[in-house]
Formats: structure tokens, C-alpha cells, sequence
């Protein structure tokens, strides 16, 4: 029952959110019109015209709106105007990319936050909690954007150690070779991503370690790792599963930074390039595949809690 | 005797003021802000004093090093870095503050509407507001950003200028950074709504705006000030990367997102160009960060 | 004489938990059912009964706190639950209200002043002049030195406050006052005060009272009729003297036992046994069944009828057995 309403909730936002991101379109410089006028000048005013109307330009928002969304619930998601290609063609691979950026970020900040949450709490307000909590201040406030650029400037102007931007040339595709390009990406997003999940998983763990059956364990004599260990960790990493569950809109969003940032073809980029170049169809297409996968990330992460968590269910 | 009782009802405020200077992290945030508002109203005056014109390019001194009258050299176009850097966090700041102002008002407004009405409204205006707060928030922004106001009505004049980019960037994060503050309005008003004052002034007469206004609202400005504070560091962010991106502020006018425009390309040769308005980004971000966490813990119910 | 308020089978639930997915209702706490009663001008009615009987949900609701409340309240004959928004305000006036507990009836962020002068800035009564003039002869009604006025809440006492949440009722000019346990939240030795000047006032303006209370000494003292509530339903309602010296229903007597200092005729039951049964799980028939002494299977079966069982006319009790000699 849980399981349907959620499904029923993403279809409202997703439709609402179609709805309004192709009213928004109409909204944007240039008439599509206009754009094959300027390619192409063999085009006259008359041609404009019928092609306007074959276009169903001249229909009211609402009407075009349902042809659009007609042809998408078939799965035609129409052509990219810059590539000439079917959008779902420049989408797939863009997905993929952006869901390996996005999944290491959040297995390497899950992990990380979880141990500088469970070092912070062990000794609230000690040193390390005071350091522990002062990074993660610093990872929240730092533009993303920024540390990208001078991780680059870093890294690859002055080290030379990594490449500044790209996905790998096409020879040296395998695993390693684009593993090297991913470096700076996922280090920016795990950096912009870790301080408020830690923050997070810190007071998470101060609570449980209040919690009474913590405090039986401790009569009992366990050691105080042990029970922070045994105890604390699932809880501290089933809130950080719930935090990143709702988060996963602000990690979409550092991807479209990261990923503009080091020139990968991520969805993220994909949006941004696409706006830009007023292939506004693309863009469109791409902005609700991002906010499908972001809210079944959301999905995901609340079934992973219910997992870790058999307080809470959501089945 | 009139001293006296604005004193003591002063009490609760001077409480929340003793416990947040007690709060070192927060209380240099604090200065640091201020010094930053300082800084960046200083730019017309020092720009007057040193005898230049910071928005006059200057081909001749491109990159430039310090000088007597150039404290920080010149930038790619040969414009003075100081002082841009001054004028653009004018803008920044400004930005935040008033993307966060108005953010407030449409937050303490849904938050009251649902909070009080409660029922259907409630479930669908916080329905709405979840909504918003999964959703990728940058893209969208974009998008909002691109929108060509000459279609909205505008003359093509105003939509170029950068007071448009200025309105348009406070506007498009308005509409975004409200649902923190709808929501913690809203919970406030859900307990207030049913104390006996507020029930009192409904049976006195009071009209349903009257008790918002006079009986609602002053009760939940405390956790309104605390969301602000916590919301306004995250706009500071928005408004540079998109600004960065070319979506938020336009050129000429400077801001701290917008200096950093063609920083990437110039990164090698000249970094500092690129470390200094990402730097003061970064200093204020977390200075207003220090400041919400401080505001928390000074305003948190359970220590009154 | 026409009653001044008539409540007529009033009925209040309150939705509980989540809709059911299958028949898209919720389940209702029905905190106050078929309640009926009279409120003569100048009367005092006490209301009485354990804790989460309903006594503040039907005085609320007789004050217009809820939306739309089941039954018929009216007011010298007029129906005041279905009023027309243009004179709803001025009907309502002559019901005010005050509440259990002075230290969260007054804004704290408001002073004594503007407490007192908003019901009549809202009620359109008088202009500024008028207004202080008015705020001031309150203040001095309720007992309290004029420079209460620029004060906040906090500065004052409980005693004190619940003089100001009387003056603040007592602005707009009411004939009948919901009092809902305005003493309980007080220290024992202000009660008597309050009690008096209560007591004092509806002699002076000739006002109406509903009391509510769960203190019987109190409503020995102020009542000139009695209510008594159990799970959301009137179980008794007679004259004060006639309720005191010959309680018709078990669920008074068991409470009037609980309170020998009264100084009536001991009885010779105890105290009333069990606990209160959930709102949601109100019991079949006469409510009070799984409690009373003299339950028998008829109880379980059918609920008693609230009416008048022998002599006195104005006596009316809900229990199979209230005619019969206790
Ligand atoms: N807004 C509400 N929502 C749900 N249930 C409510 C609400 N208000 C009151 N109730 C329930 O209605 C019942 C009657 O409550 P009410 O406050 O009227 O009792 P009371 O007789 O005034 O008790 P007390 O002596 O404790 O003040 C209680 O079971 C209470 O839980
Ligand atoms: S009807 Fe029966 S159960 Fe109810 S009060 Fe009378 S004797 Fe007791
Ligand atoms: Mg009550």
C-alpha cells in the first residue's frame, strides 16, 4: 500500500513537473522556428509558417502539452535538435555516467560519514568532535564549483598528477583508464556531500548512544568500542541512509556542477549543455529522467532504512 | 516602571543572546560576517580614495601585480580585483539576504496557511512542499534562469540589464528556498493554534488574519530567525554557482559567483584571480553557517 | 421563561488517526454525545465529571470553537451555530470564555492592556479615548491596581492572571461566561478569591455561568444547578441542593462519596472502582456498566434514557434504577 502511494506521489511530481518545465520552454529564447530559419536560410517566411503549424505551434500550451506527453507515455521522447538524435540515445549514456558518479560518491561519503560521525560521538564536544564538526561546516559552505577548480588547479595545472577534465579518450576506456578521470569528480562531490551527512550521523549516534538498551549493554560491562560498534553503527548508518535518501536532489545538483566542471557527459551536464544551446527538448527529457532517478533514489533509500531499521516499516 | 517592563520582557531575547555569545564558533562567525558587510561597503569609498574606476577595462594592464592604487592587480580585462571583489559582495550578499527575505515570506506563509487551517490544505501544501524538496534543485533553477523575459512582456532593455539579473536571481531562489522555512512555520503554528491565548482571541472575536498577524505570528518568529539564518547560506551558494554558470548575475556587474566566470580558462595563468572571490564565498558561507548552528542552540526550546 | 442558551443534543467527535484507504472515513472519538441542557438568565450551571468526560470540548464548542458541531445550541431562542458571518460576531459577544490554565490563556508577548483592549477593538466597541477608559474600569473590576496595565503576563501571579483572563472575558460585554475550571490551575489558598469575585460578578452584571469543575466544594458554592457528565453524555442534571442531598444516578453518588468534607449525609459505598474506559471503546449500553455497583443485565442491553424519575420534575438522571430507593 506504502509501495503504491509512493509510486502514485513520483507520477504527480513527474507529471507536474513535465508540465511546467514544458510551459517554461515556450518561455525561452528563441522560437524553434526561428533556430532552422537561422541554419538553414533556404527556409522562406511561408515555409516557417506551414512548418510552424505542422509543429502544432500555433495550438493552445495545454494541447501541444498532450501530444507531448502522449508520444512520451508511448516512450517517443522526440529528437534533440543539436544532435539530431533521439533524445533517449544521448540520454542512456549520460545516465550511466552520472548514476557511477553519484554511486561511488555515496558509497565513499557513507562510509566516511559514518566514521567521523562514530569518532565525533564518542566524545561529543572533545577535540575530535570539535575538528570532525568543523570540516564538516567547511564541506557544507565550500562552492562546489569552486573546489573543483582549484582541486584542477591543484591536481593537474600544478601536479600534473591527474587530467583536468574528460571521460578518457576512446582507446583507454576500460575500467582504469576512466577510473583516473573520475578521481577529482568524486573527490569535489564526496567533499560538497560529507559535511551534512556526517553532521547527521553524529547527532544520530549521541542519541542511540543515550538510548537505554546502549545503557544495558554498558552494565553489562561491554566495552565501550564494543558497544558503539555492536550498537551505534547500524543506527548511525541507517540515519545516514535516511539523510542521503532525502539528499539526493542536492547530489544531482553537485553532479551538474561536478560534471560541467570536468567536461564529463553526465545528465547533469547533459541539462546545462542543452539549455545553452536552446535544444530545449533535450533538455526537458533530461530534467525529468534526473528527477525520476532522484526520487527513486529517494525510494530506495527509504527501503534500504526499512531494512537496517525493523522499528521502522514502510511495507 | 515602564523601563522595568520592557526590560524583563526583553528577557527571553537577552537570554538567547547571553547563550549564543557563549557559542565562540558562532560569535566570530558573527564578526566575520559583519566585517564582510563592512568590507563590501567600502567600495565606493575606497574606490574614491584611491582615485580609480574599478568597472573601466583597461587592455593595457591585463593581470597586472599589485600597485599603490591596485591592492590585489588587475583582473583579465585589466579591472581593479579589490574593489571588484568589494562591489561583488554588495551583490552577493545582497542577493542572499534578499532571496532569503523573500523565501521567508513565502515559507511563513504556507507554513501558517497549512499549520492553521490544518486538514486537506495542510496535507496538500506540505505534499507540495516535499515535493519541492526532492526535486534536483540546480537544473530547475536553470531553467528558470533562461527564461527570456522579453516573452514575459519586458522590454528587451530591462531584460539585458543587470538589475533584471539581479531581480530575476532573488526571484527564481525565492521560489525555491522557502519549503525549510514552510515547514518549520508550520509545525510551530500547529502547537499554537491550539493554545488557550490564541483560542481566547478567537473567542473574543478576532478574525482568522487578525490571530495570524497579532497572535501567531510573534510566537513563531523565533524559529523563523533560526531557519533564515540557515537557509541564507545555502542561497549565498545558488547565487554564485549559477552566476558562475552564467545564469544569475550579468556582466558587467560584478559578483562573487559571476568573477569567477572565466577563472577556469585562467586558472594556469593567473589563479589568484580564481582563488579570491571563491575564497570569500567560502568564508562567508560558513561564517553564516556558524551563525544558524549558533542561533539554534541559543533559540532551542528545551534551554529556556 | 425561555431559557437564555439552550444546548440541544449536542455531539462532538474528533477524527482520529489515519483515513481507512477502503472506506475513506477515520475513526471519531466522540467526545461529547446528545448532551442537552438550559441555561437560564442570571443562572449558574455547573458542570461536573472525571477527567476526559467531554466537559471542556462541549463548553468550547458552546463558545464557537468548533467548525461544526452536531445538535443546536441557541441564544434567547436564535440559533447560533448557523449564524450569517455579518452577525455572527455580535451574537457571539454574548458568550465569552475562560480558560483552565491563566499561564497559557494570555499571550505572553502582549501586555495586560492590549489583552484587555483587543476583544473590544475586534468587537468595534468605543474609540481609543473610550477604549483606555474601559480597559481601566475592568482592571479595577477584577481586583487589580490600574499600572497592571503596561505589564506582561509573566510579572503576575496565577491568582492574578486569572483576574486578567476574567477581565479579559468580561470586555465585550458577555451574558454568559464558559468558565472551565478557571481554579483548578490556582494555588489552594487564591481559589476562594477567585471563587468570590467570580461570585461577585454575576451579582453585580447579573451574568450567566457555566461552571465547569471537577472541585465540588466549589460548585456547592457557586452552582445554582448541576451537571454531571460521564463519557461524553449527561448522566444527571437537577437543582444543586436536590443533587447534593439526593444524587439519583450510582456515578454521583460514587462521586459526591468522594468528597465527605461537603458535609452531607455520609454514604456508605466507596469510591467508584475501575478505571475510565477509553473514548474509542465506550461500552454498550448505560456507559457506566463495567463501573457500577448496581449494574444488571438490562444495563449491558439498552442505555438508560435521561429523564425525570419521581417528584421533582427538574431532576433528571440517566440510569434504569434512578426511580427506585437507593
Ligand atoms: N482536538 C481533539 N482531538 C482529539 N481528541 C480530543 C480533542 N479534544 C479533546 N479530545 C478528547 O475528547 C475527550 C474529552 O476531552 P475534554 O478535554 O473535553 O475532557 P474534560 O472533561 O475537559 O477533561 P479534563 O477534566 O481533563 O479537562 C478526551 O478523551 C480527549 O482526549
Ligand atoms: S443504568 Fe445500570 S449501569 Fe447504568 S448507572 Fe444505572 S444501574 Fe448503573
Ligand atoms: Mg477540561
Amino acid at each position: 500500500m506504502f509501495f503504491l502511494r509512493r509510486l502514485l506521489g513520483m507520477a504527480i511530481v513527474l507529471l507536474a513537473m513535465s508540465f511546467v518545465v514544458y510551459g517554461l520552454i515556450g518561455l525561452m529564447p528563441g522560437d524553434p522556428i526561428d533556430l532552422m530559419v537561422m541554419s538553414n536560410p533556404g527556409i522562406t517566411a511561408a515555409d516557417a509558417d506551414r512548418l510552424r503549424a505542422l509543429y502544432s505551434l500555433d495550438e493552445p500550451l495545454v494541447t501541444r502539452y498532450g501530444h507531448w506527453l502522449i508520444a512520451a507515455l508511448q516512450g517517443d521522447f522526440g529528437f534533440s535538435r543539436v544532435y539530431a538524435q533521439p533524445v533517449l540515445d544521448i540520454i542512456g549514456p549520460a545516465l550511466w555516467q552520472t548514476t557511477k558518479l553519484v554511486a561511488l560518491t555515496l558509497v565513499i561519503s557513507s562510509i566516511l560519514a559514518t566514521a567521523l560521525g562514530i569518532l565525533s560521538a564518542l566524545r561529543p564536544g572533545g577535540k575530535i568532535d570539535t575538528l570532525v564538526s568543523f570540516i564538516s561546516f567547511a564541506g557544507i559552505s565550500l562552492p562546489s564549483f569552486w573546489l573543483a577548480l582549484i582541486l584542477i588547479l591543484t591536481f593537474a595545472v600544478w601536479l600534473g598528477w591527474l587530467p583536468a577534465s574528460g571521460m578518457g579518450r576512446p582507446g583507454e576506456e576500460g575500467f582504469l583508464g576512466n577510473a583516473r578521470f573520475l578521481i577529482l569528480p568524486v573527490t569535489t562531490l564526496v567533499i560538497a556531500n560529507i559535511g551534512g551527512v556526517t553532521r547527521y550521523a553524529r547527532s544520530a549516534l549521541i542519541e542511540t548512544l543515550r538510548m537505554d538498551f546502549i545503557r544495558t549493554a554498558r552494565a553489562k560491562g561491554a566495552r565501550e568500542p564494543r558497544v558503539v560498534l555492536r550498537h551505534g553503527v547500524p543506527n548511525a548508518l541507517s540515519s545516514v541512509i535516511t539523510v542521503i535518501g532525502m539528499n539526493f536532489g542536492t547530489l544531482f545538483s553537485g553532479a551538474l556542477i561536478t560534471e560541467t566542471m570536468f567536461a564529463q557527459r553526465g545528465l547533469g551536464k547533459t541539462i546545462y549543455d542543452a539549455i545553452l544551446g536552446n535544444d530545449y527538448n533535450l533538455a526537458l527529457v533530461a530534467l525529468l529522467f534526473a528527477t525520476f532517478a532522484t526520487l527513486i533514489g529517494n525510494l530506495l533509500a527509504d527501503l534500504a532504512c526499512a531494512w537496517l531499521d525493523p522499528r521502522i516499516s514502510v511495507i | 516602571m515602564n523601563a522595568l517592563a520592557i526590560a524583563v520582557d526583553n528577557a527571553p531575547w537577552q537570554r538567547r543572546w547571553r547563550r549564543f555569545r557563549r557559542n565562540r564558533t558562532a560569535l566570530s562567525g558573527l564578526y566575520v560576517l559583519v566585517a564582510l558587510i563592512v568590507f563590501s561597503l567600502a567600495a565606493a569609498p575606497l574606490e574614491a580614495l584611491l582615485g580609480i574606476d574599478a568597472n573601466n577595462a583597461d587592455l593595457l594592464s591585463r593581470f597586472d601585480g599589485r600597485s599603490a592604487t591596485n591592492w590585489l592587480g588587475h583582473d583579465e580585462l585589466g579591472r581593479d580585483v579589490l574593489i571588484r571583489l568589494m562591489y561583488g559582495g554588495q551583490v552577493s550578499l545582497g542577493v542572499g539576504i534578499a532571496a532569503t527575505l523573500l523565501g521567508a515570506v513565502i515559507g511563513i506563509s504556507i507554513g501558517l496557511a497549512a499549520g492553521y487551517f490544518g486538514g486537506n490544505l495542510d496535507a496538500l501544501l506540505m505534499r507540495f512542499t516535499d515535493g519541492i524538496i526532492a526535486l534536483p534543485l540546480l537544473p530547475l533553477l536553470i531553467v528558470l534562469a533562461a527564461i527570456d523575459l522579453t516573452k514575459l512582456g519586458f522590454s528587451a532593455d530591462f531584460a539585458r540589464s543587470s538589475a533584471a539579473s539581479f531581480y530575476r536571481i532573488v526571484l527564481i531562489i525565492a521560489l525555491i528556498d522557502w519549503t525549510r522555512i514552510a515547514r518549520l512555520v508550520r509545525a510551530s503554528t500547529l502547537s499554537i493554534r491550539e493554545r488557550e491565548f490564541v483560542l481566547a482571541a478567537r473567542v473574543s472575536g478576532a478574525g482568522t488574519v487578525r490571530i495570524l498577524l497579532r497572535s501567531v505570528l510573534p510566537n513563531v518568529i523565533a524559529p523563523i530567525i533560526v531557519a533564515c539564518s540557515q537557509v541564507l547560506g545555502s542561497v549565498i551558494l545558488f547565487e554564485a554557482v549559477l552566476s558562475f554558470l552564467g545564469f544569475g548575475i550579468a556582466p558587467p556587474t560584478p559578483s562573487w559567483g559571476n568573477m569567477l566566470n572565466n577563472a577556469q580558462e585562467l586558472v594556469a595563468t593567473a589563479p589568484m584571480l580564481a582563488i579570491y572571490p571563491g575564497l570569500l564565498i567560502f568564508i562567508t558561507v560558513i561564517a553564516v553557517n556558524f551563525i544558524g548552528d549558533g542561533l539554534q542552540d541559543a533559540f532551542d526550546p528545551r534551554a529556556e | 421563561m425561555t431559557a437564555l442558551l439552550s444546548v440541544k443534543d449536542l455531539t462532538i467527535s474528533f477524527p482520529v488517526g489515519r483515513v481507512n484507504l477502503f472506506t475513506g472515513h477515520r475513526r471519531a472519538i466522540h467526545a461529547v454525545q446528545d448532551v442537552s441542557f438550559d441555561i437560564a438568565s442570571g443562572e449558574t450551571l455547573a458542570l461536573v465529571g472525571e477527567s476526559g468526560c467531554g466537559k471542556t470540548t462541549a463548553g468550547r464548542a458552546i463558545a464557537g470553537l468548533y467548525k461544526a458541531p452536531k445538535g443546536a445550541i441557541s441564544f434567547r431562542g436564535q440559533d447560533i451555530l448557523d449564524l450569517p458571518r455579518a452577525s455572527r460576531r455580535t451574537v457571539r459577544r454574548a458568550i465569552q470564555m475562560i480558560f483552565q490554565d491563566p499561564f497559557s490563556s494570555l499571550d505572553p508577548r502582549m501586555t495586560v492592556s492590549e489583552i484587555l483592549s483587543d476583544p473590544l477593538k475586534v468587537n468595534g466597541i468605543g474609540n481609543a479615548q473610550e477604549i483606555r477608559e474601559r480597559v481601566q474600569d475592568l482592571i479595577g473590576q477584577v481586583g487589580l491596581p490600574a499600572d497592571t496595565l503596561n505589564r506582561h503576563p509573566h510579572e503576575f501571579s496565577g491568582g492574578q492572571r486569572q483576574r486578567i483572563a476574567i477581565a479579559r472575558a468580561l470586555a465585550p460585554e458577555p451574558q454568559i461566561v464558559v468558565a472551565d475550571e478557571p481554579l483548578s490551575a490556582l494555588d489552594v489558598s487564591v481559589q476562594s478569591q477567585v471563587l468570590n469575585l467570580l461570585g461577585a460578578l454575576k451579582r453585580q452584571r447579573g451574568l450567566s455561568y457555566l461552571f465547569i469543575s471537577h472541585d465540588l466544594a466549589a460548585v456547592h458554592h457557586i452552582a445554582d444547578r448541576v451537571a454531571v457528565m460521564y463519557l461524553g453524555r449527561l448522566v444527571e442534571i437537577a437543582g444543586r441542593d436536590a443533587l447534593f442531598a439526593a444524587p439519583r444516578h450510582p456515578y454521583t453518588q460514587g462521586l459526591l462519596a468522594a468528597v465527605p468534607r461537603i458535609g452531607h449525609r455520609r454514604r456508605r459505598r466507596s469510591l467508584i472502582e475501575g478505571d475510565l474506559p477509553g473514548p474509542l471503546a465506550i461500552p454498550s449500553g448505560c456507559g457506566f456498566h463495567p463501573r457500577c455497583p448496581l449494574a444488571k443485565d438490562i444495563c449491558r442491553r439498552e442505555r438508560p434514557e435521561l429523564k425525570s424519575h419521581a417528584g421533582d420534575r427538574a431532576h433528571l438522571a440517566a440510569c434504569h434504577f434512578a426511580g427506585e430507593a437507593l
